[in-house]
């Protein structure tokens, strides 16, 4: 029965992570799958300030991955 | 190194079924979660198949973390990996959720753009398990929720390549005049780069 409390608990903590994590890929695909469809309708390619756009969060992330502050 | 099953002691079966109830539950928590917080969208008609569906899933983790966790079960602390072993068929199903999801794109520059969301999609993955604290030595990790040091060095090793092949990438489509070969080289290079990080992701937070 511990055991099964501990697991549960474990996987409370853990999951709530996963699922932030998990949320915000999928507002960054979500996002990225609206520009691609303007650009398919509109028949051209990322405009500069697109790429900008997307490196920008590209770099937020990296930035946070490659973080030794904890 | 010769193959030897390990010995049919009662404590050897209570762990791997401890290890496939843990894999089965962690897959039905799992599409609990993506259904409550809305990620997972399907019509009223398709509940039950779905349902079913999920059901089988979490059987066949089960199932097969059984096996894995009997083989491992009288591996000393030392030689266990350090992480949450059953948690693999989860971070599965997140990237069931999260990645591949990108339309593709019908240019090489739209192609690299929508890799790139990909791309940041496994970063976001990435940096929910690198978010978590740092194990710390001799720590319980059936008992803490911890992020282990040197796999998040590896992460962060396969992540350098990766974005190394999406700039690369970036900048042969962005480039006017680059070859054909060239683009589809590059973009080739990159979606490799993705993949492999990808698969460190899942292969390592387990």
């Amino acid at each position: 029965m511990g055991n099964i409390v501990s697991f549960i608990t474990v996987f409370g903590a853990w999951a709530s992570e996963a699922v932030r994590g998990v949320q915000e890929a999928r507002e960054l695909v979500e996002w990225a799958t609206g520009r691609i469809n303007t650009m398919l309708e509109e028949q051209r390619d990322p405009t500069d300030e697109e790429w900008e756009e997307i490196n920008a969060r590209t770099m937020a992330l990296r930035d946070k991955l490659h973080s030794d502050d904890r | 190194m010769a193959f030897s099953p390990p010995p049919n002691t009662p404590q050897t079966a209570a762990k791997a079924t401890m290890g496939g109830l843990g894999a089965a539950l962690s897959v039905l928590m799992a599409a609990l979660l993506a259904w409550l917080t809305g990620a997972v969208e399907m019509p009223p008609d398709a509940e039950i198949e779905v349902a079913l569906l999920g059901i089988a899933t979490a059987a066949a983790s089960g199932a097969v973390t059984w096996v894995m966790t009997y083989f491992k079960a009288n591996r000393t602390k030392e030689e266990s990996s350090p992480t949450l072993f059953s948690f693999a068929p989860f971070i599965l199903f997140l990237f069931l959720l999260a990645g591949c999801a990108t339309r593709v794109g019908d240019t090489p520059a739209q192609a690299v753009y929508g890799l790139q969301a990909d791309y940041n999609a496994a970063l976001a993955i990435a940096l929910a398990y690198e978010s978590q604290p740092r194990c710390e030595d001799g720590q319980d990790l059936t008992e803490a929720v911890c992020s282990d040091a040197d796999v998040v060095e590896i992460i962060r090793s396969a992540d350098n390549k990766a974005w190394a092949g999406i700039a690369a990438a970036q900048d042969v489509v962005r480039t006017p005049g680059a070859t054909d070969d060239a683009v589809s080289l590059a973009i080739a290079s990159a979606r490799a780069a993705v993949d492999v990080f990808e698969a460190v992701i899942a292969e390592e937070i387990r």
